[in-house]
Order: structure tokens, then sequence, then C-alpha cells
């Protein structure tokens, strides 16, 4: 492993550390970073205003729905995060290479975890009111699944875009033989 | 059949690797198992749900594909 590639998975593992600690004991009002866009998002999608209430988080009153702190998106930000690290430092690099793996890692984990968690949450309103819990399947289940396979489906497509970037950002050889 | 739906969990490796570190490995190091009596649960889901994803993304494909 390069020395560049090192600096720039030790950036990357910290950040995921710091956000893993900040999650922990952040209030609402910490995690405004990562809801104040997705409640901004959900409420242009929905055409309902999705307002902050102090220590619970964004309301939607028609919806009787609340994006709260464990509707963050901040455990999906952090596997994007390393993932999309790994993928963009492969191909090692010096000095501004780093800055950029580590900048691009980020800028795509929040902007993955922001557009990810909107359409979780948008997929979740539209299960709540179609109303299919019965039996062992109840509502809360239902919303297990349903954030499980779209925080999944949501890394699968980050994946192809870190590969895509990291493809993009490559430096190519010239003169090949074709 | 085996070889769309073992392409589509080649694929889908690196995310689920991800994922399931985040989601189970760092709880359990965390102490989740002992506090919360639905980890068990939580866990058979994200370990689960995944896995059927990939394998009906990879049958998709196969029917796709049609028969050779």
């Amino acid at each position: 492993m390069s020395g560049s590639r090192a600096a720039a998975l030790t950036v990357i593992v910290l950040a995921m550390w710091g956000l893993k600690r900040h999650y922990a004991s952040a209030g609402v009002e910490d995690l405004r970073w990562i809801l104040w866009p997705t409640g901004k998002l959900v409420a242009l999608a929905t055409g309902s205003p999705f307002e902050f209430e102090r220590g619970a988080g964004y309301m939607s009153r028609p919806h009787l729905f609340l994006i709260e702190k464990s509707c963050a998106g901040l455990n999906f930000m952090i596997a994007a995060l390393g993932m999309t690290g790994f993928a963009l430092s492969r191909d090692g690099g010096r000095g501004v290479r780093t800055a950029w793996t580590v900048g691009a890692s980020v800028a795509l984990s929040y902007a993955g975890a922001v557009l990810v968690n909107t359409v979780r949450i948008l997929v979740a309103i539209w299960l709540c009111s179609a109303n299919l819990a019965s039996g062992w399947w109840t509502a809360a289940r239902i919303h297990r699944l349903e954030g499980i396979a779209v925080y999944f489906a949501g890394l699968m497509v980050l994946d192809v875009v870190a590969r895509r970037f990291a493809e993009a950002g490559r430096p190519r050889g010239c003169g090949a033989p074709s | 059949m085996k070889v769309p739906i073992a392409r589509a969990f080649r694929g889908a490796s690196t995310p689920l690797l991800w994922y399931y570190a985040i989601a189970v490995v760092v709880p359990l190091l965390n102490g989740a198992a002992a506090r919360d009596r639905l980890f068990f649960e939580h866990t058979a889901f994200v370990l689960l749900v995944p896995v059927v994803l990939v394998a009906v993304v990879g049958l998709l494909r196969r029917i796709r594909a049609g028969p050779r």
C-alpha cells in the first residue's frame, strides 16, 4: 500500500470513527446538518412541510410522520464513507490526489446518505398510508424491512458511482497499443 | 441458473461487506446484543434482506437473458 493511500484511508477511518462518536452522543439538534436537507427534500416530494420540533426532529403533521435521530442515516453515511474511500483511494497518488480522495468520499457519502434516506422516508410514508401490517408483519417490521432494502440498494448504487469516479480520476497511460 | 446469481453476489460483495460491518459487526462490538433484546431479530433482517435482494436481481438477469 502506498503512503498516500494509507494517509487517505487513515483520515477516512478517523472520520468514520468521529461520525460514530458524534452520532452516539448527539441530540436531534446536533444532527440538523443531515436531517435538515433530508426533511427539505421529503417536504418537496410530498408537498407538505416538515417542521423542526425541538428534542424530537422534523415533523409532518399531515402525514403524522417524524424524522427523528434514528432516521438520520448516519450509519449509512459511515458505511458509504468507508466504501467510497476504499474505492477512490485504490489508485494511490500524492498530495492533491489524496485530498481529492478524502473530499470526494465525504461529498459522495453525504449526498448519498441524504438522497437514499429521502427515498427511504418517502417509501415509508407510502407504506404507512397503505396500512399493510397484519399478523407477524407489524408496522415496525415492515418499516425495518423497507429501511434495510433501501439502504442496501443505495449502497449498491453508490458503489457503482464510486467506481465510475475512480475510473474517471485514474491517470491514463498514453500510446498504449490498440 | 447458477452463473448469473453468482455474478450478482460477486458484484454486490463490496456493499454487502460494508453494510454487514456497520449494521452488524460494529453494534456487536459495542455490546448491542446484551443491551437490546430486539438485536437478534434486527440482525436476522439485516443479514437476510440484502442476500434475498441480490438473489432476486441475479434471477431477474437470468430470466431476461433467456434460455441458452
